[in-house]
């Protein structure tokens, strides 16, 4: 409990830090009305980062100092032929710039088809193999309406005193259940029954002795 | 040469299992009940018309298109399990508290623009659509059927020979025969089938204890426009990530104090994980026809989430005389290690109509009086797929074939309601909500719901909002310790109250 409310503690303090230009009015209340952001008197400068358009961040940048970022903004530097080895060269410096290049169709990438992290589907499994047969009793028990409770109507009553498997012999003081008479017991029964792969052995070891 | 190399490798590792996935995994990515942010909770989760809250990343993305502000919000939360089981006339008790939470994230609304958007809005956010902390416990007096009869089924419906049943079900039926629970049954010098060793006609004490842990969580991406401030449309990209963890024993103990009867007790424990991350589409509209009236649609697609189960398991029994007290376990059956099954769940899609009313939709919160709405959502759990991660997995495939048919026999479609209001006396709010969500079970005779109600208080002021909800849930499920083909299944009745409060502070910035 307390290595919950620490942290969250601390989230609260920080956010309610943050400046919010509500902090000296009524909080709005979405569900009925979202105020538009410049619909708010004195506001004019909180939506500066709103702006989309890459051109006017450009702009306003130059302006502020025409010098900064220049390194980076040299058509000759990233565009220079010598270090341009062309797309059969991945990543090319031109291609990271332009990744989505028409002449390449929508799906091209850098990266290569086999190295794009989108594409790549690889699977390190290790072969696996299963052995044996089984009836899935585990599932046909979901398809068995008949229960024992002292809810059960009548017909489920009636359903348990004459509607069972006469494999069964549950009256006596022990349940046993015999083979179908065409059933040949066979060593590869079972194995899996969809779910857990084992990767060990188990044919090295037996069940231990009955006593005397 | 390809067959031989396989056949070879077949009789090296004699790859052995038979516990797997079941429908009730199914159910458990699936029968969900509102959560979200405190304000969501407390009108019923009744999220679908309104919007303007971070919930709606999860039932109807438009909701976001609502907003113009932008908003962090954080929602931690409390709950109290208090379960009561009613198993053979005997009643159960107990309880279980952990911490959860609820939605938690940021919404960007961006201001109106030129385009034919009036404005749109993106929200992430993170939100635990199930807790699964529980603790479990119930027993009863069985004279009719025991725990050990599904592994007699097993082995003789499979024709498995007692080499099989020694080996091939390390984590079920194999270590009932190891430790002599069932033994292989003779009649004039031939082995016919297997015979239990539980003196079922006298009686046996069932004990079955559960504790789980863990979620369902979902990550949020959601995007939603608004058209004139009357339509709005959203969607939203979710992923899934599923932790769960079972810690599982169960007993049966001879009634009797008769020393000679070959049988004391026999236990069986479980531990067993299952972790997955998927993904799913939430699709959603609002439409204002007047200022007071919304109208809301969302489809939900199904979730595909790809799961690594594991498992281990153990049992001890005392057959007295007959074996005395034998232990055996799956991991000295795999080398010390655990089963590990890779498969893919589809989970149920679902579909959510929804309408509100709100009083004095306008900008001055001191006019703004409250609302009222409500949802209806069907959902087909009947509709849940499994399939193997494995393309060559011939065995995986016709296995999840078949439970995926058991799936659509035993569930069905369930329609569920939600409804809620608030008013509000800026800068103070009430609220009260409830949910009914109906049976997934195909089968009437097992009886199933969750029913929520729910009330909270919130407070909006100076740039910041807090929520404070308490939600109380009645759940009624049925809970099998094991399943027979056949003789009647016996089942145990639970009534779960879980006590939900949960906390939302919010901050706009």
């Amino acid at each position: 409990m307390k290595n919950i409310i620490i942290p969250c503690a601390f989230a609260v303090l920080l956010l309610s830090s943050c400046s919010s230009a509500y902090k000296a009015t009524s909080t709005p209340d979405d569900v009925y009305y979202s105020p538009a952001p410049d619909a708010k008197a004195g506001a004019e400068d909180r939506y500066d980062d709103y702006t989309s358009s890459s051109d006017d961040n450009y702009l306003r940048m130059k302006v502020r100092n025409r010098y900064q970022w220049n390194g980076i903004d040299d058509y000759s530097y990233w565009n220079d032929s010598r270090y341009d080895f062309g797309y059969s060269c991945s990543p090319s410096r031109s291609v990271l710039l332009n990744p989505y290049n028409p002449y390449f169709g929508f799906a091209y990438t850098p990266w290569g088809y086999w190295n794009n992290p989108a594409y790549t589907l690889v699977y390190y499994k290790n072969p696996q193999v299963y052995y044996g047969n089984t009836g899935k009793t585990n599932l046909t028990a979901y398809r068995n309406k008949n229960y024992n409770t002292n809810r059960n109507s009548f017909g489920s009553l009636f359903k348990q005193s004459f509607g069972n498997n006469t494999t069964n012999n549950y009256n006596s003081n022990n349940a046993t259940r015999t083979f179908n008479t065409n059933t040949t017991p066979s060593n590869s029964a079972g194995g899996r029954s969809g779910g857990f792969n084992s990767s060990g052995s188990s044919s090295g070891t037996s069940r231990p002795p009955r006593k005397g | 040469m390809k067959h031989f190399f396989m056949v070879a490798i077949s009789s090296a590792l004699l790859v052995t299992v038979t516990k797997a996935q079941l429908p009730d995994d199914a159910l458990r990515n699936a029968w969900f009940i509102p959560g979200g942010t405190a304000r969501n909770m407390a009108i019923g989760g009744a999220m679908g018309s309104l919007g303007g809250d971070i919930t709606a990343n999860n039932i109807n993305p438009a909701g976001i298109g609502l907003y113009k502000t932008k908003e962090v919000v954080l929602s931690p939360g409390f709950l109290l399990n208090n379960n009561k089981f009613s198993y053979l006339g005997d009643d159960n008790k107990g309880s279980k508290s952990a911490i959860g939470y609820g939605a938690t994230g940021i919404i960007i609304g961006s201001p109106p623009s030129r385009s034919n958007w009036t404005s749109s809005a993106f929200s992430v956010s993170v939100n635990q659509l199930a807790s699964y902390n529980n603790h479990t416990y119930y027993k009863g007096v069985n004279n009719y059927s025991s725990y050990s009869e599904q592994y007699l089924e097993e082995l003789t419906r499979d024709g498995a020979s007692p080499i099989a049943a020694e080996q091939n079900y390390i984590f079920g039926s194999s270590l009932a025969y190891r430790t002599y629970l069932i033994d292989s049954l003779n009649a004039g010098g031939q082995f016919v089938g297997y015979k239990s060793l539980v003196p079922i006609g006298t009686g046996v004490i069932q004990e079955r204890d559960e504790t789980t842990k863990g979620g369902y969580n979902e990550v949020s991406f959601a995007f939603a426009g608004n058209q004139q401030d009357k339509l709005y449309i959203g969607a939203s990209i979710n992923i899934p990530i599923v932790g769960y963890t079972r810690d599982l024993w169960y007993k049966e103990t001879d009634v009797t104090t008769n020393p000679d009867n070959n049988f004391e007790y026999s236990r069986f424990n479980e531990h067993f994980t299952s972790n997955g991350i998927g993904i799913n589409l939430k699709l959603g509209l609002i439409y204002k026809p007047t200022t007071k009236v919304r109208l809301g649609f969302a489809l939900h697609t199904p979730s595909y989430i790809g799961f690594t189960d594991r498992i281990r398991a153990d049992m001890v029994t005392n057959t007295e005389n007959y074996a005395g007290t034998v232990t055996s376990s799956s991991d000295e059956l795999n080398s010390g290690k655990p089963g590990e099954s890779n498969y893919s769940l589809l989970t149920p899609w679902r579909a959510i109509g929804s309408m509100s009313f709100v009083l004095n939709e306008v900008a001055d919160t001191r006019k703004q009086r409250g609302f009222v709405t409500a949802d209806i959502e069907y959902v087909n759990y009947r509709s849940s797929r499994f399939s193997t991660s494995n393309s060559d997995d011939i065995t995986g495939k016709d296995y999840y074939t078949s439970l995926n048919e058991i799936v659509k026999e035993y569930y069905k479609g369930a329609v569920n309601f939600r409804v809620g209001g608030e008013l509000k006396f800026d800068p103070v709010s009430v609220r009260i909500g409830g949910s009914y969500y109906g049976s997934p079970y195909s089968d009437k005779e097992l009886k199933a719901s969750r029913i929520m109600a729910a009330a909270g208080l919130g407070y909006r002021n100076h740039g910041f909002f807090i929520d404070l909800t308490y939600a109380h849930t009645i759940n009624k499920d049925v809970s099998f310790p094991y399943r027979l083909n056949d003789k009647a299944n016996t089942f145990a009745t639970w009534n779960n109250n879980r006590g939900n409060v949960l906390l939302t502070v919010g901050f706009k910035i």
